[in-house]
């Protein structure tokens, strides 16, 4: 059995690295994160927490720039959603962000 | 205790979030150190129901927003008990802990623990839930633990790599099978089916755990509104 164990993790070193960039490694016969992820995902999976937290603190200071509300999206998915607090809220067009003239 | 999005955040499964989502450990000492970090963000209670132990211990979320110059607006959503998850305490010992800068520490719900929390009746987090197990899978496929292999094969939710752990760990995958029937399905088609049963089924149990606490906060928002 620790033989057989043995065969099968020297098979599986000596097949090709195809890619060993941080994060993500994986060789031939193994799925390829590119067929299967979009590019901007595959890139934001590579990051470590913190390079996350940083590039997430950015996003926040681009979206409040640029007026994006913090209060929540109405999600009536949600066991919490009030749809009474939702009609008050959206009354005078709602604190969400929109697009106004486009360039 | 960090969860929800911004626990994906760090994770990798999200870019953005809104709000924090904390766990919290319902001890009077606790609820005080809460109540101070409130008053410190000068923070407002938005919602039913009103900052009250019991609310925790029965399930309940509060809602805050920060009022003080530095995090103005930001939502603060707090829990205790969770739904699939274990209670608190045993939460606590299997966090995952991260040093986001010199001086920030995190606490964070473990990654397992942040996918069962995630299952919802809510369609944005089951996207969520297949981003956290991709990011996990693609950066310690090369070397997995036991552990680690048993977690994917009972959470994945990206055929592919569902088929692809299956080749390559079936013995594991067999004893498994017994827990998730997924694992007994060949094809990314039939795999791709039995997802989406597996998330009606936990949707179906979320909207069910909550429809109790549903009709309570119902009452008490009706309570608040005769006032």
């Amino acid at each position: 059995m620790k033989n057989r164990r043995k065969k099968v993790a020297n098979a599986r070193s000596r097949r090709p690295l195809l890619h060993t960039k941080a994060g993500v490694r994986y060789h031939a016969g193994m799925v390829d994160p590119q067929d299967i992820l979009e590019p901007e995902w595959l890139e934001w999976y590579q990051l470590e927490p913190i390079e996350r937290f940083r590039c997430s603190a950015q996003l926040w200071e681009v979206y409040l720039a640029y007026g994006g509300s913090l209060a929540p999206e109405p999600d009536t998915q949600s066991p919490f959603f009030d749809p009474e607090e939702w009609n008050s809220l959206f009354a005078n067009g709602g604190p969400s962000m929109r697009i106004i003239r486009r360039c | 205790m960090l969860m929800g999005g911004q626990a994906c955040v760090l994770y990798g499964a999200a870019e953005f979030s809104r709000d924090f989502d904390l766990a919290l450990y319902c001890t009077e000492k606790n609820i005080n150190s809460f109540r101070l970090l409130l008053k410190t963000l000068n923070a407002e209670l938005i919602a039913v129901p009103d900052f009250d132990i019991k609310h925790l211990l029965n399930g309940h979320a509060l809602h805050f927003r920060a009022n003080n110059r530095e995090l103005s607006g930001i939502r603060i959503d707090v829990m205790s008990i969770m739904r699939g998850v274990d209670s608190f305490n045993v939460l606590w010992k299997k966090r995952t802990t991260l040093y986001l800068e010199s001086q920030l520490k995190v606490e964070v719900m473990a990654l397992p623990d942040l996918v069962k929390a995630k299952k919802t009746q809510r369609d944005k987090d089951w996207p969520m839930i297949r981003r956290l197990l991709e990011v996990d899978y693609f950066k310690h496929r090369g070397n997995p633990t036991q552990k680690q292999l048993k977690f994917w094969l009972l959470e994945l939710r990206t055929s592919s790599l569902l088929i692809e752990i299956k080749n390559n760990n079936p013995a594991l995958a067999n004893k498994l099978s017994a827990q998730r029937q997924v694992l007994l399905l060949n094809t990314e088609q039939e795999i791709e089916i039995a997802l989406r049963e597996e998330e009606l089924k936990e949707r179906e149990l979320d909207t069910i755990y909550w429809y109790k606490l549903k009709k309570e906060l119902e009452m008490m928002r009706f309570k608040k509104r005769k006032k």
